[in-house]
């Protein structure tokens, strides 16, 4: 897939993305420069914030702010650059491994706590960059190094997590369609509150299971009737991805008008980093 | 000079008993009445149920450090007479509740036992008022009055302070304690005139009355702390309570994060975003957050971590002092990457160093760490002068606009002879960039280039040389030629002092040389300092002398000795002039 679609130019930095040619990344990719594009956010105004593994470096190849950070961590950093500056649109782009594993304390938390922040999960169900390790989400049987007999874990369904968390917007979306995701990712941005999106992604390199062909047989977009505002209904939509053969794409569950982290833990609208801080008065506090 | 007088009053008791409270009255009593305190608390971390005590020191002049002795014990339940007991100075006073604690021992002292025991049914006086035992350590208090032969109207103006606004009968209530325990120890006893009293002609002092924890949290937002996350971990919550306390007058972002890795990671995340951002932990916490450290140091991100130290390893001692973590502090993280370590030596260091580790994060764009322990966590100084405005906010290099910037691309990480490059904020109008935990080209992208590296690598280690010049120099009190000299570091600093004037009129003179900034280590600022110490003693309280092993490697310097100390209790004065006598005279 080639990315420098011209419409899209300005997102490109002088470094290009090194994935695997045919990889489900340059999809998301595409998809989220398309969002953002769409959605007329000013660049300055973007903060893209990468986990460590093939996904994450996305941040390092967007034309908006990128800050990379450690394996599993993007989270609790994205947290604080929007407690820190909620005039930012702050966008965590991770893996299944960075999310379900190393960081999952912080995905339960950041749901419950609805924090303003896109959590874009590139699902390609193994460890991309140590090169192919069984993650949290592969199917069973799945064959790596460190699996030679094949996963015997039962996979996590990170939708079902978001939603038993509280999330407040989960979607899924493919990245064989760009179309479909770039829409999910658009009403991720735009969701007051945590919105997750669990992107399928394959993975041409590692994963023989769930390539596009299977994903293209296997995903079906949510019918127009669908209610999102159901969690009970949603959760049982999410769950059918478990029987490996039904994958549904579309917003599974969206719930407006409540509270976010930063309504409740920030005490004024000026945002903290534009505060001047250069002479604050303490006298009080000395009893003076 | 008029005489210095001075006393220890312990006040001992079950946990929930009132006696932090107790302690915190017995400080303010004394300094309305001209004298200064010094307050050391020693608490299990259980909840209720555990023994808790207080001890306040009284003195005509500045004390900043506990005692071994103690003059009088306040013992509200059984276990603090047999825990204090070893404690009791000649001629002091045990003063129970004889209500609930029956003694055999003998009022008046004897020759196993050189102290009065003083019994006062305060629990049946506190019931006497509203069959509650509520008013069981007020009453404690006044008897306390009492045995000094001090009136009690500065502790009723006191409680009237402190219940008036919930409610009259509760202040009623209280002095009627304190006034019927005050009659009944005139009238059973005879005042033991071996108890120091105190001239009552002093002036009220305009002193500050805090602990160390206070004291960072008030240099903090004095800084312009905007954001702070932290997970619970004693010794080092109390400095998060106090910010999120202040957070809505303050207009501070405080969160309790899911662990110290998160509470680390926001704080990165926040302070990247251009908040003045810090937090607090101790060891355990710290270990978890270990990797952040790294992090910030590659991206270049200013950090202020507090590290409240603890006896360990792992769980340790959790509600004891230790200075143990100096060297991990100090080498934390993979690889190698600027930072700062300093350890405030008391409430007034604490308030002024926490402002400068913003200062320093912001001007030189890396991890502070702040190295506070149990002991300046929770004791409670009192000072005289605090010039509040002192320090000033410096946020170091920063771009505000594109238009500022003199080339069409911004270069994030670009190379200075200094280190230190220009840092924009994400959100400023016109300009973007990227950084990342990842070695990175000027522009902040991914690259592996051997020579890109070696150039990033000097650029963010001169920061580290720049510095340098920014650090205050460890300071030398006492006599400048003494015969010996105590170095300290951090919360050792007045238990050194102290023997200055212990020592005086001995044979050997002493002074101390004060160390707030423990890394990096300059040598060549302290060569021409070491070199010219007699004879060079290390204080610290742990117990591989990592201090002393640090001035060895960093600076070459070889102490003549070291005192150290890791039984979870901090250093009194009167031990290390034990140590003294014996290893010079
Ligand atoms: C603390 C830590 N542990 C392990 C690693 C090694 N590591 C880097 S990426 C990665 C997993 C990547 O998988 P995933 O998060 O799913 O991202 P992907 O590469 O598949 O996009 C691991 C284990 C690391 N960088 N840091
Ligand atoms: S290893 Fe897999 S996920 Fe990583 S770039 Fe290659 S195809 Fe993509």
């Amino acid at each position: 897939m080639k990315h420098n679609a011209s419409p899209l130019e300005k997102y490109h930095t002088q470094s290009t993305p090194n994935w695997c040619p045919g990889c489900g990344n340059f999809g998301i990719w595409v998809s989220l420069k398309n969002a953002i594009a769409n959605l007329q956010i000013p660049h300055h105004n973007v903060v893209i914030v990468g986990d460590i593994g093939c996904s994450g470096k996305l941040a390092y190849w967007t034309e908006v702010n990128g800050f990379a950070t450690l394996h599993g961590r993007s989270i609790p950093v994205a947290e604080g650059v929007k407690m820190a500056n909620r005039d930012l649109t702050v966008i965590v782009v991770a893996g299944d491994g960075g999310t379900l594993s190393e960081g999952l304390q912080h995905f339960i938390h950041a749901a419950r706590r609805n924090v303003n922040i896109t959590v874009l999960m590139h699902n390609n169900q193994l460890y991309g960059l140590t090169k192919g390790q069984a993650s949290s989400t592969s199917e069973k049987g799945y064959k790596s190094s460190t699996t030679p007999e094949g996963s015997y874990e039962t996979p996590l369904n990170p939708s079902v997590l978001a939603l038993v968390a509280q999330a407040t917007f989960v979607a899924a979306g493919f990245a064989g369609n760009a179309k479909h995701l770039t829409q999910m990712i658009e009403k991720a941005i735009t969701h007051e509150g945590f919105a997750y999106v669990d992107a399928y992604q394959p993975c041409v390199t590692y994963n023989y299971i769930n390539t596009y062909a299977f994903y293209s047989e296997r995903t079906y977009e949510l019918e127009e009737e669908y209610d999102a505002t159901n969690r009970v209904e949603a959760i049982q939509r999410a769950m059918e991805i478990d029987g490996g053969q039904k994958f549904p794409i579309g917003v599974l569950y969206q719930e407006q008008g409540q509270k976010t982290l930063e309504d409740n833990v920030l005490h004024s609208d000026k945002p903290l980093a534009k505060r001047d801080v250069s002479d604050i008065s303490v006298a009080k506090l000395f009893g003076r | 000079m008029a005489k210095h007088t001075e006393l220890v009053i312990t006040v001992g008791g079950k946990a929930g008993q009132g006696v932090l409270s107790s302690g915190a009255f017995i400080q303010q009593i004394m300094s309305e009445l001209g004298l200064y305190t010094f307050t050391w608390t020693e608490y299990p971390s259980l909840i209720k149920g555990g023994h808790n005590a207080v001890m306040v020191r009284v003195s005509t002049d500045s004390v900043m450090t506990p005692k071994e002795t103690t003059n009088i014990v306040i013992a509200l339940d059984q276990v603090s007479i047999e825990m204090h007991w070893h404690e009791m100075e000649e001629g002091g006073v045990i003063l129970y509740d004889s209500s609930t604690i029956k003694t055999e021992y003998s009022h008046t002292p004897t020759k196993e036992q050189p102290f009065s025991m003083i019994g006062v049914p305060l629990t049946e006086i506190s019931r006497g008022i509203d069959k509650s035992s509520f008013y069981t350590n007020t009453a404690a208090l006044g008897a306390m009055h009492a045995l000094l032969d001090i009136p009690t109207t500065v502790f009723e103006t006191l409680l009237d302070k402190k219940y008036g606004r919930k409610s009259q009968t509760i202040v009623e209530n209280n002095v009627t304690a304190v006034r019927k325990a005050f009659e009944y120890v005139q009238n059973e006893y005879d005042r033991p005139q071996t108890i120091p009293s105190f001239s009552l002609n002093r002036e009220s002092l305009d002193q500050v009355i805090m602990n160390g924890s206070q004291a960072i949290a008030y240099g903090a937002v004095k800084a312009g702390v905007t954001f702070t996350a932290a997970y619970p971990m004693t010794p080092a919550t109390p400095v998060f309570d106090n910010l999120v306390k202040l957070a809505p007058e303050y207009d501070i972002a405080a969160k309790q994060a899911e662990d110290e890795i998160s509470a680390v990671c926001m704080t990165v995340g926040a302070s990247y975003a251009g908040s003045r951002a810090m937090t607090m932990t101790s060891g355990g916490g710290f270990s978890l957050m270990v990797e952040a450290l790294g992090f910030a140091g590659i991206t270049e991100t200013p950090l202020v971590v507090v590290e409240a130290m603890r006896g360990g390893p792992s769980t340790g001692l959790p509600t004891k002092t230790e200075q143990s973590d100096l060297r991990f502090i100090v080498h934390a993280s993979q690889g190698e990457f600027p930072r700062v370590v300093l350890a405030p030596g008391d409430v007034e260091e604490a308030y002024y160093e926490a402002q400068r580790a913003f200062n320093l994060a912001d001007k030189y764009q890396l991890p502070v760490m702040i190295v506070s322990d149990k002991y300046l966590a929770t004791s409670q100084m009192s000072f005289t002068d605090f010039d509040l405005d002192r320090i000033k906010v410096d946020r170091g290099v920063l771009v505000r606009s594109a238009s500022e910037l003199g080339e069409e691309v911004y270069h994030r990480y670009q190379l200075t002879k200094d280190g230190v490059s220009p840092r924009a904020l994400p959100g400023t109008p016109g300009l973007t960039y990227k950084s990342g935990s990842d070695e990175h080209n000027e522009l902040g992208e991914i690259c592996e280039d051997p020579d890109n590296r070696v150039a990033q690598m000097n650029k963010r280690m001169q920061k580290e040389i720049t510095l340098l010049a920014d650090l205050p120099k460890p300071q030398l009190y006492g006599s400048k030629n003494a015969d010996v000299t105590l170095i300290s570091w951090g919360s050792t600093k007045h238990a050194c002092l102290e023997v200055i004037d212990l020592m005086k009129g001995q044979d050997i003179s002493v002074n101390v040389l004060h160390f707030v900034y423990v890394y990096p280590l300059d040598e060549k600022q302290l060569i021409p300092i070491l070199s010219r110490l007699k004879k060079a003693v290390i204080v610290e309280n742990n117990y591989e002398a990592q201090f002393a092993g640090m001035l060895k490697e960093y600076v070459g310097f070889v102490a003549d000795d070291h005192l150290l100390k890791y039984n979870g209790l901090p250093f009194y004065p009167a031990e290390i002039v034990t140590y003294l006598k014996k290893k010079f005279f």
